[in-house]
């Protein structure tokens, strides 16, 4: 038998949440998230005609907005980096900071567009063509972005991590 | 290290996406929420969102809660204008995200209190999930209301009786599940809402109102705090202070995240009326069935 609407949606949702909440979570404080993933769900509820088989990387455009929004209305244009900094300083990066702290520092200064490439295939793991659809750009700027995030991403973590040859250096100076 | 795989190791939910039970439940809860939405979204304003919530039935329907407020003395009159004035202009029915906590209940709720009528629907879980929507007459005056509830679990419509007491010695009662606007606007007019400050709050500057209760005993019983947005004058949190014994404990706490007004147009004035509820059986307000 045919599934209606409602179970259609019902499916959609209980197999896509974890991923559009951590989508959210990894992008946000945990009740802004939990107030994105409610509005990204009613939208792709309210437009259930046009969501597309592979949901996902629709799901995560939609919340992609959402979160904009919701940083435009709150004046937090920099929560996310707040987030993805976690709070360590990355000037003065001190030896209690982590590998990870530190990585999400380096991502964290990345503008904006290259964060969410990295973000889209290292965190979510989407091929190249999903996260296209994800970031909404076509599949040859994505590969783009993506090669120039990698790039920068690796600058700002020899900036804040020098290798230790690089160190010293700096330390003789 | 290649960096991409520094990254990977870098993801702040190393644990995956995996739910706990809690989180299956804020989910579910959710579900339910969206799937009571009629999906007319031509006929309907964005909706910035959030959930809803609110509390047990007869906290949504009939917890009132009485704050009586002290004379003291009103500084910063200009804000506490305001902020009344936010959530006061006529013609206008506000449209509202809220999450309401009662001790550990809590629940999402989406509200529009307007001209003649204010509509509410709600999803929280005690038990058992539940989707409620309420249709009421703003309830200004103390005495029997008539109301509508709908129960999604159930498909159940249920004529009702909502009850409002006097308030004890002549001061405003504050019902949490109503507007601010109507308890804001009795406790300006007794020149008992006073301003405590400004402070920041996730990112925005707020302003603390508060009202309390008389002394009783020399022991205050009651503490409404209420936070406006410093730039809208909007509400964005209130709360019930139980202060009997120490600082106090939050009795009951509403979180506003969205409140904006629309016009009363014709077209707004529709969100005003209870969704179709196709099937639905309905009792009258004996529990007698009707249809």
């Amino acid at each position: 038998m045919a599934e209606t609407p409602t179970e259609r949606f019902e499916h959609l949702f209980r197999s896509t949440y974890p991923a559009v909440r951590g989508y959210a979570l990894r992008r946000t404080s945990p009740d802004a998230a939990q107030d994105a993933v409610a509005e990204t769900f009613l939208v792709a509820w309210r437009r259930f005609d046009e969501v597309p088989e592979d949901a996902l990387p629709w799901l995560f455009g939609v919340a992609r907005r959402v979160l904009a929004n919701q940083r435009r209305a709150s004046g937090r244009g920099e929560a996310l980096q707040d987030r993805l900094a976690g709070g360590p300083d990355p000037e003065s990066l001190e030896e209690h900071v982590t590998e990870s702290d530190l990585v999400r520092a380096a991502l964290a200064r990345l503008p904006e567009r290259d964060r969410e490439a990295l973000m889209l295939v290292a965190w979510h793991g989407l091929s190249g063509k999903r996260a296209a659809r994800a970031a909404g750009c076509t599949r040859a700027a994505f590969d783009v972005r993506l090669h120039r995030a990698r790039r920068r991403l690796a600058a700002q973590l020899e900036i804040l991590d020098p290798p230790p040859m690089a160190a010293n250096a700096v330390e003789a100076s | 290290m290649d960096p991409m795989e520094r990254l990977i190791a870098a993801d702040p939910l190393p644990e995956g996406e995996r739910l706990t039970d809690d989180e299956q439940a804020s989910a579910d809860a959710m579900l339910a929420w969206i799937l009571s939405d009629e999906r007319k979204p031509a006929r309907r304003p964005r909706r910035h969102w959030a959930l809803a919530i609110a509390a047990t039935a007869a906290a949504i329907v009939l917890a009132l809660v009485a704050i009586d407020v002290a004379d003291e003395d009103a500084p910063g009159p200009n804000v506490v204008e305001r902020a009344v004035a936010a959530v006061s202009v006529e013609n206008s029915i506000y449209h509202t995200f809220e999450v309401v906590t009662v001790g550990d209940l809590r629940a999402y709720r989406e509200s529009w209190f307007g001209p003649g009528a204010s509509r509410q629907k709600i999803s929280y879980k005690r038990g058992k999930l539940a989707v409620e929507e309420v249709l009421r007459p703003p309830i200004q005056r103390p005495g029997r209301h008539a109301g509508i509830v709908f129960d999604a679990r159930r498909n159940l419509l249920q004529h009702v009786h909502v009850s409002r007491g006097g308030g004890s010695s002549g001061f405003p009662e504050i019902d949490p599940s109503q507007d601010p606007a109507a308890a804001l606007k009795g406790l300006r007019r007794q020149g008992r809402l006073r301003l405590l400050g400004s402070e920041e709050l996730d990112g925005r500057k707020v302003y603390r109102l508060v009202g309390d209760a008389p002394h009783r005993r020399g022991i205050r019983v009651n503490r409404l705090v209420y936070l406006v947005d410093a730039k809208t004058y909007y509400p964005v949190r209130w709360q019930w202070v139980f202060a009997r014994h120490g600082p106090g404990r939050v009795r009951a706490a509403t979180r506003f995240t969205t409140y904006e007004r629309l016009p009363a147009t014709a077209e707004n004035r529709k969100l005003l009326k209870m969704d179709r509820h196709p099937g639905a059986t309905v009792l009258d307000r004996y529990g007698k069935r009707i249809r």
